[in-house]
C-alpha cells in the first residue's frame, strides 16, 4: 500500500512550566515569610530585577504561611485567611517593585497576576508571575504555605506544632501545607525547591540563590522559619556549584548601621506598606512598628559561594538508537533531564549529507527524570542516516550523533509516491536506484501528458516537476521504469 | 455659676452633632490632585492625625484625569483609580495615626452640597470629598476633551462655569446644575464643606498649595488655584478667621534637600505608594518612580494664622479660643539668601516649641563649618542670627534640629 503511515510513539509525562526566554539573569530568593524580602533583602531583589543590561528574572520561593497558628481561617471578620491576605500583600509588593524598575510600556501596566496552579516534583504549587513578556523585570512568586514555625520553631498548637525546623530536626516527619494540598518530608522539601530553581531555570549557565545567612555570628537570633528556610534551600543547592549562594542579615539588622541610600530605603518602605495593605484592607492588625520601622534602612549580605562550573543544558541526551524493525526503523532516544525544551526534530538522510526533517515529536518541556522517546520510520531505505534536532523554547538547538541503519536485505521497490499531485510527483525507492529512472504520466485515453528520466540519483526519493504541465483536474496513469523493472500507479491531479 | 449654665448649655449643643462627637478638632487638606497632600504635606497631615481628637477632612477638587475625562485606557476610569489611592492613603494614615483595629475600606457616597454633587467617603479621622472638576494641565489651559475648562479660566471669567467630567462641556455652563459650578458657587461649596466638618469652638487649619509664586515657584496650575479657592472660600470677612491657612511649596521642594525625619519619610514613601497602588491595581502606569523626588521633603509657610475660634452655627462670630492643641511642627520660614561672606544669616522659625535649637551649616563635601546649639524659650516668633557664620563664598547644607527632631535641611548660596 502506498498511502502513508506515521507511528509515533511517545512516552512522556508533561510539567506545566512557566516559559521564559533565553539569555535572561534569574536570581532566586526562598524566604520563611512573604515579607521577608521586603524587609531584608529589597535592595538586591529590585538590583537583580533590573540585571545588568535589560532586566532581569526574579524568582521568589516563600516556604511558610506565615499564618501565626491561623493555619487556613480568617479572624477579625476578615473576609480571607489571613496567610492569603499576606501572600496578596507580597504580590502588590511583587508588582510594583517590577513596575518600578523596569517600566511596563506606558500607559498601561499589567493586572495584578492571579494564581495558578502548577504541578512540580509531585506537588501541586500556587504560582504568580508578574511582568513583561519577555521575561525582563519580572518576579515570579512561588508559595508553598507551610504552616508557621513561630520565631522558635515550636510551632502552634492550632497547626500541630509544625515546623520547618521539627521537620529538618527529625521530631515530625512530614509538613502539610495550610491549606492541605501538600505534605513534605524534609527530603521533598529540599527537592522541591531544586525542582522549581530547575523549572525557572534558563540557558544561563550560572545563577544565583539569595538566602537567610546560616552564620550564627553574623545573624544571630534570627527567626527559626528564616534560619531553616535558608538550610532547605541551601540543601538544595549544595552539590549544585553553578549555584553561588548570597546571605542575608535578617532580624539582626537593625542593630547594623543604616546602609540604604533615600531612594532604597523609599523602596524598603513602600514594598513593606504595600504588603501591609492587604493586611488593613482586610481588617487585619497592621505590621508596622518600631521593630519594623527599624529594618527599612539597612541591608547587609555577604557572598558565601560563587557560581563555578556550569549548569546542566536544556536537554541531556542520554541515548539514541536505531533498530530494523521488518523493513522499518524504530528509534529510540531518552533524556535525563530537560529544561525548557520544545521539541525534537527527527532528520533523516540517504546520503548522510543532505538531511530533511520527517517529523518533529514535542519534548516535556521541564522534567528531572528520565523521558523515553520513540519514532517508526515505515519509510527505511537501504541506508538511512538519522539524527535528532533539539530545539528549546527559545528557538535555540543542538543536534545529536548520527545514526546509521542499514537494511542489506531490503529488496527494491517503489514505496511511495505523491498522490494527489500537483505541481510534481515524488516517487520513493525502498533502495536507491541504480542507473536510469524513468516516468510516463499518461490520461486516461492514453495521451502522453509528460515523461522524464533520472540517471543514478543519490536518493531514493526522486522528484518530477510538472509546473510547465496544464493538467486538467482527473486520473493519470503514472508509469516508472527502474532497474528492468516496471511500477504503474493511478494518480489524481488536483491541477487545472 | 454662670460658666456652668454655660457648660450645661453647651454640652448638649456638642452632642448633637453626632457625626462629630468623637472629635475636638479638625483640620482641612485642599488640593487639586488625589495625591498632592501625600507628596507635599505628608508630614503635615500626619502629624494632625497624630493629634488625639482631631481629624483631617480632604478636599480634592480636580479629578486629576490628565485629560482622560471619564475615559478609560485601564481597567476603569483613571480618575477613580486615583480616588481610590487616595482612599487607600487616607485609611492607612487614619489607622496608623490611631493605632485601632482597621475596619472595612470605605465606599463612596454621594452627597449634595450647596445644591452641587459631590463624592464622599469617611474613615475614622478622615474624611474625603471629590469635586472631580477637570484637570487643567500645568498652565491652565486645560484639555479639548474636557472642553479646555480649568480652575485658573474659571477664577479669572474665561470661562463662567465649570463642568464636573464626564458632563456637558460644551459650552461648558450648560451642564447639569448639580455639576456646574462658578466660582463663586465652588468657593460657596468648599466654604459649606468646611462648615459640615468644622468642630465648633475650636481653631483650625487649611493645608494647601503656596500661592506666593515666589516660594512655591512653577507649580502646576491646578495646584495654584486649588488653594486660591479655598482662600476665597475661607476669607477672614466671610467669618473664618478662625482658620489659619498653611501653604506648601509643591514641585518646587525637591530642589529643597530633605528635611523628613525617617519616620516621615518612610510614611511618605508609604501613603504615596499607597495612591500609586489605586493607579496599579487598575492596570495604569506605575508612577512611584516619577514622583519620589517628593518624598523626602516638606516645605511650607504660615500664610495666615487662625484668630477667634469655629462659631457654633454657620454664620455666628467666632467662640472663646480654648484649645491649645494646635501646635504645629516648627519650620524654618524663611533663610538669609543668598547670604554673604563673614555675615548674619538670619533664619527664621514659626510656628515653633521652646527647646534645644542646634543649627549645623555643612560644606558641599560634607565638612561641618558652623554649628550654633542654643535653648529656644517661649515666643510666638523666632529669628535666629548665625554670627558670622561662613567665611568662604560657595553652596552650603543649613541642618536644623529641634529638641532632637530633624526638621530642615537646605542648601543655601553665600556670595
Amino acid at each position: 500500500m502506498m498511502k502513508k503511515i506515521f507511528i509515533l510513539l511517545i512516552i512522556t509525562i508533561f510539567v506545566s512550566v512557566s516559559k521564559v526566554q533565553a539569555q535572561l539573569e534569574i536570581s532566586y530568593f526562598v524566604q520563611g515569610d512573604a515579607d521577608d524580602w521586603q524587609l531584608f533583602m529589597s535592595k538586591k531583589l529590585t538590583a537583580d530585577m533590573a540585571g545588568t543590561s535589560s532586566g532581569g528574572k526574579t524568582v521568589m520561593i516563600t516556604l511558610t504561611a506565615g499564618d501565626e497558628g491561623n493555619g487556613a481561617n480568617a479572624f477579625n471578620g476578615s473576609p480571607i485567611a489571613y496567610y492569603l491576605a499576606k501572600e496578596r500583600g507580597a504580590i502588590y509588593a511583587s508588582k510594583t517593585a517590577s513596575e518600578f524598575t523596569v517600566q511596563p510600556l506606558f500607559p498601561k501596566t499589567y493586572p495584578i497576576p492571579v494564581a495558578q496552579n502548577v504541578v512540580i516534583n509531585g506537588k501541586t504549587l500556587v504560582k504568580y508571575y508578574y511582568g513583561n513578556p519577555n521575561g525582563q523585570g519580572s518576579i515570579t512568586n512561588y508559595f508553598l504555605r507551610l504552616p508557621d514555625g513561630d520565631a522558635t520553631g515550636t510551632g502552634y498548637a492550632a497547626t500541630g506544632n509544625q515546623s520547618l525546623k521539627r521537620l529538618q530536626e527529625g521530631t515530625i516527619s512530614t509538613m502539610t501545607s495550610v491549606d492541605g494540598v501538600n505534605s513534605y518530608t524534609w527530603t521533598e522539601l529540599v527537592n522541591t525547591i531544586y525542582a522549581i530553581i530547575f523549572a525557572e531555570k534558563s540557558t544561563d549557565p550560572q545563577i544565583w540563590l539569595h538566602t537567610a545567612s546560616l552564620n550564627l555570628t553574623t545573624n544571630p537570633n534570627d527567626h527559626s522559619d528564616h534560619f531553616y528556610s535558608a538550610t532547605a534551600a541551601q540543601e538544595a543547592v549544595a552539590t549544585r556549584l553553578w549555584i553561588g549562594i548570597i546571605e542575608f542579615v535578617m532580624n539582626h539588622s537593625s542593630n547594623l548601621p543604616d546602609n540604604l541610600n533615600f531612594e532604597e530605603y523609599e523602596v524598603s518602605s513602600h514594598c513593606f506598606g504595600l504588603y501591609d495593605w492587604s493586611l488593613v484592607k482586610d481588617l487585619y492588625p497592621s505590621k508596622l512598628s518600631s521593630t519594623v520601622r527599624a529594618w527599612f534602612p539597612v541591608e547587609y549580605s555577604t557572598i558565601k559561594r560563587s557560581p563555578v562550573g556550569n549548569g546542566p543544558l536544556p536537554i541531556t541526551l542520554l541515548n539514541f538508537t536505531g533498530t530494523l524493525k521488518g523493513n522499518d526503523v524504530l528509534l529510540d532516544w531518552s533524556t535525563s533531564n530537560e529544561l525548557n525544551s520544545k521539541e525534537f526534530e527527527i532528520e533523516k538522510s540517504n546520503d548522510g549529507i543532505t538531511y530533511r526533517s520527517l517529523n518533529s515529536i514535542p519534548a516535556a518541556g521541564f522534567s528531572t527524570s528520565t523521558k523515553n522517546y520513540a519514532y517508526l520510520d515505515i519509510e527505511a531505505t537501504e541506508i538511512n542516516y538519522y539524527r535528532l534536532k533539539m530545539v528549546d523554547l527559545d528557538g535555540k538547538y543542538r543536534m545529536s550523533d548520527v545514526v546509521i541503519i542499514k537494511n542489506n536485505g531490503l529488496a527494491q521497490d517503489l514505496t511511495s509516491v505523491t498522490n494527489p499531485f500537483k505541481n510534481y510527483i515524488n516517487i520513493r525507492f525502498a533502495k536507491i536506484p541504480k542507473g536510469k529512472v524513468s516516468y510516463r504520466l499518461i490520461d486516461l485515453t492514453g495521451k502522453l501528458m509528460s515523461r522524464g528520466e533520472s540517471y543514478n540519483p543519490l536518493t531514493s526519493v526522486i522528484r518530477f516537476d510538472l509546473y510547465s504541465k496544464s493538467l486538467s483536474k482527473g486520473i493519470y496513469i503514472l508509469q516508472v521504469e527502474s532497474e528492468g523493472k516496471q511500477y504503474s500507479y493511478k494518480l489524481l491531479t488536483t491541477q487545472q | 455659676m454662670v460658666k456652668c449654665l454655660q457648660l450645661i448649655l453647651f454640652i448638649p449643643l456638642f452632642f448633637s452633632l453626632t457625626s462629630q462627637a468623637q472629635f475636638t478638632s479638625v483640620s482641612y487638606s485642599i488640593q487639586a490632585h488625589q495625591d498632592d497632600w501625600q507628596l507635599f504635606m505628608g508630614s503635615k497631615i500626619m502629624a494632625d492625625l497624630n493629634v488625639s481628637g482631631r481629624k483631617v477632612v480632604f478636599i480634592t477638587l480636580t479629578a486629576g484625569d490628565q485629560s482622560c475625562g471619564t475615559c478609560t485606557y485601564g481597567n476603569g476610569p483613571l480618575y477613580l483609580a486615583r480616588e481610590n489611592g487616595a482612599v487607600y492613603s487616607s485609611k492607612f494614615a487614619a489607622d496608623l495615626s490611631l493605632g485601632t483595629a482597621p475596619t472595612a475600606t470605605p465606599v463612596a457616597s454621594t452627597v449634595t452640597i450647596n445644591g452641587h454633587s459631590v463624592t464622599k467617603y469617611v474613615y475614622k479621622n478622615t474624611v474625603n470629598y471629590f469635586l472631580r472638576l477637570p484637570d487643567g494641565d500645568l498652565t491652565g489651559a486645560g484639555f479639548p476633551n474636557n472642553g479646555n475648562q480649568s480652575l485658573f479660566k474659571l477664577k479669572t471669567g474665561v470661562i463662567a462655569a465649570i463642568n464636573v467630567i464626564g458632563h456637558t462641556t460644551t459650552p461648558p455652563i450648560n451642564g447639569p446644575a448639580a455639576f456646574t459650578y462658578t466660582y463663586s458657587q465652588l468657593t460657596a461649596t468648599i466654604r459649606q464643606i468646611i462648615n459640615d466638618e468644622k468642630i465648633p469652638g475650636t481653631q483650625s487649619f487649611i493645608h494647601a498649595a503656596n500661592t506666593n509664586t515666589a516660594y512655591n515657584i512653577n507649580d502646576h496650575s491646578d495646584h495654584l488655584h486649588s488653594s486660591i479657592a479655598a482662600q476665597d472660600a475661607a476669607t477672614v470677612a466671610a467669618g473664618f478667621g478662625w482658620i489659619g491657612i498653611n501653604g506648601y511649596m509643591d514641585y518646587h521642594s525637591s530642589s529643597q534637600g530633605a528635611n523628613l525625619s525617617p519616620t516621615d519619610h518612610a510614611n511618605a514613601s508609604i501613603i504615596f505608594g499607597l495612591e500609586v497602588l489605586g493607579l496599579s491595581e487598575k492596570e495604569y502606569q506605575n508612577d512611584f518612580a516619577n514622583h519620589r523626588q517628593w518624598l523626602p521633603m516638606d516645605y511650607f509657610q504660615v500664610l495666615r494664622n487662625p484668630a477667634g475660634t469655629a462659631p457654633f452655627a454657620f454664620g455666628e462670630t467666632g467662640g472663646t479660643a480654648f484649645l491649645s492643641d494646635l501646635t504645629e511642627i516648627p519650620l524654618i520660614i524663611s533663610v538669609t539668601s543668598p547670604a554673604a561672606v563673614n555675615k548674619d544669616i538670619a533664619i527664621s522659625i514659626s510656628p515653633y516649641e521652646p527647646g534645644q535649637l542646634s543649627t549645623t551649616i555643612f560644606d558641599m563635601a560634607g565638612n561641618k563649618v558652623y554649628e550654633l546649639n542654643t535653648m529656644l524659650d517661649s515666643r510666638d516668633a523666632m529669628i535666629i542670627s548665625l554670627k558670622n557664620a561662613v567665611k568662604t563664598k560657595g553652596t552650603y547644607i543649613l541642618k536644623t534640629i529641634l529638641n532632637e527632631k530633624f526638621i530642615d535641611s537646605r542648601k543655601i548660596v553665600v556670595e
